[in-house]
């Protein structure tokens, strides 16, 4: 029998705790969580480690106070409109932590906590600057080979958010385009929060049952959020909302301006109120 | 008018160094890249696939005329979806070639997109590693399209190694498995000597002076005598460029700057309208 794990936005929002470690799926402005970032926004959490393949959804949480630690291999738009100079202010002085590393290393970071080893091996990063200044990273030699390989340690994040086309009440779920590292990031994580734009029956997801990338018992809670990825991307239901990013992204120029955003569409602002505000 | 443009230079030179041979994927970031790639396709690495991420979809495309309507390939492109988890294993596997930009590259071919200045506080922050370390270590290709050729970008040591040139790590045999690296700049075409690991001029364009190449560069670079000249664009290669490719002229949007790129973006726009 199906469990009916469907939560609101603020009830999934009280599963993370202050200093989690938490990973966002998605890619740049593609699928992002969007809707539960506004909701950590507006909550009361401080000191989170956020890892992302990241854009607006870590810019926006480091806007808006929550972020002690980011681990990323890039911060970026993807051609999209727009700044995040959130990010940028933080990042050049040196407010925020940061392990920067290579896209492979970021996905062997999780590969590790899903086959719960200690590490995962990887030749990237062997030769760049990346080695020097993360020393927590360790360079190991093949038991087999000899060679010299990288460890990435397991990133064991405590929380996972996920934004998805379709899902049931019990977290099967569908993404429609690329799944990106969703698959992985989700099954490394302590709990994992789906939003979906629509709750279908399952008997809706079994006519094409491998296309359910996300399952079930994986799942902590799930969240209707229509348009939850606003202002990037949900292939195929929706493109970017250029003219809001460029918003956004005059908004970030000074702290200040920023803090007028999160009070416009942000603050006090259901998901509901949101759209109505953005006229979705 | 001239016979050819600096622009039909670099993205003949680019297409060129593609082999019937190469079945791989190959992905760029700049409008270079990307016409210079789609006449590879067409006249000399037919195998060859191109993959752009349509806003959530990875893609692979075969004929590309350019540009697409903002950004995005039309359907009759699109040969299949590519997702993310096989990108990665195509790059662990040596069938994967990327084209990009860095902000800056030294004289062994180490590259940076990370920041400039002091690693902790930087004066400026840009896109972060990416798939550099990655790409450099497994791919088949790297090669660095640089559209802005000059001291600020070809400098003695970049300011944080992302992407792994010929330095120390592939001399002491620490890393196994090596991408060929090839530097398209405005100004000509460099690899590396295979002695010293440093960045050699291959060929120069027409009108492009060694003098006006070492001006523009941060070290010493390899210089052969006589110093070789670039071969001339076909009267193939430029029927295609100009009446299939790119008719609107988007690879020349890469050189320039200010006023006169927006210009020509407009120009872009109008002729995509009409």
């Amino acid at each position: 029998m199906a469990q009916d794990k469907a939560l609101s936005p603020g009830e999934a929002v009280s599963k993370i705790r202050s200093g989690d470690r938490v990973v966002i799926g998605g890619w740049g402005p593609f699928r992002k969580p969007m809707a539960l970032v506004r909701e950590i926004a507006a909550s009361e959490l401080t000191d989170l480690t956020v890892m992302s393949f990241a854009a607006l959804d870590l810019d926006m949480l480091i806007g808006a106070g929550k972020v002690k630690k980011a681990i990323y291999p890039f911060v970026a738009l993807e051609g999209a409109p727009g700044a995040l100079g959130n990010f940028r202010r933080a990042r050049e002085q040196g407010m925020i932590d940061v392990m920067e590393i290579s896209e492979y290393m970021f996905v062997c970071g999780f590969k590790a906590s899903v086959e719960r080893l200690p590490f995962y091996p990887t030749r990237s990063g062997l030769g760049t600057d990346i080695l020097a200044e993360n020393p927590e990273i360790k360079v190991f030699k093949s038991p087999y080979t000899g060679e010299d390989l990288v460890a990435v340690p397991a990133f064991d994040p405590d929380v996972a958010l996920l934004h998805v086309n379709e899902s049931d009440s019990s977290g099967n779920a569908r993404i429609v385009g690329d799944p990106y590292w969703d698959y992985t990031m989700l099954r490394s994580a302590g709990k994992v929060i789906v939003s979906c734009e629509r709750l279908v029956p399952t008997s809706e997801l079994n006519k094409d049952p491998l296309s359910m990338v996300v399952r079930g018992h994986w799942v902590t809670g799930v969240v209707e959020t229509p348009q939850g990825a606003h202002p990037g991307t949900c292939y195929p239901d929706y493109g970017w909302d250029g003219a809001h990013l460029a918003e956004y992204g005059t908004s970030t120029a000074q702290a200040e301006l920023f803090r007028g955003y999160l009070e416009k569409y942000i603050f006090g602002k259901a998901h509901a109120d949101y759209l109505k505000l953005v006229n979705k | 008018m001239q016979e050819y443009t600096r622009e039909e230079q670099i993205v003949t030179a680019l297409a060129r160094s593609f082999g019937p041979e190469d079945e791989f994927i190959v992905a760029t970031t700049n409008n270079l890249g990307m016409v210079g790639v789609a006449l590879a396709q067409r006249l000399y690495a037919p195998r060859m696939k191109m993959h752009v991420n349509a806003k959530g979809r990875g893609a692979l495309l075969g004929h590309v005329r350019l540009p697409f309507a903002t950004g995005e390939p039309s359907d009759e492109l699109i040969e299949t979806a590519f997702n993310m988890k096989e990108i990665f294993e195509t790059i662990h596997r040596g069938k994967w070639s990327m084209l990009m930009q860095p902000v800056q590259i030294d004289s062994l071919g180490n590259t940076n997109l990370l920041l400039i200045g002091d690693k902790k506080k930087p004066s400026r922050i840009f896109l972060g590693p990416r798939g550099l370390p990655d790409n450099t270590v497994n791919g088949a290709r790297v090669d660095y399209v640089i559209p802005d050729h000059n001291a600020r970008v070809f400098v003695e040591n970049v300011d944080f190694i992302c992407g792994i040139g010929e330095g120390p790590a592939r001399e002491q045999g620490i890393v196994r498995w090596k991408a060929q690296e090839t530097v398209f700049s405005n100004l000509g075409v460099f690899d590396f000597d295979e002695a010293t690991g440093r960045m050699r001029v291959k060929s120069l364009y027409t009108d492009v002076t060694i003098e006006q190449v070492i001006d523009n560069t941060g070290f010493e670079l390899v210089i052969p005598e006589p110093v070789p000249k670039a071969e001339l664009p076909t009267k193939e290669e430029l029927q295609l460029l100009r009446e299939e490719i790119d008719p609107l002229g988007t690879a020349r949007l890469d050189l320039l700057k200010g006023d006169a790129r927006k210009e020509l973006l407009r120009q872009i726009r109008q002729g995509m309208a009409s």
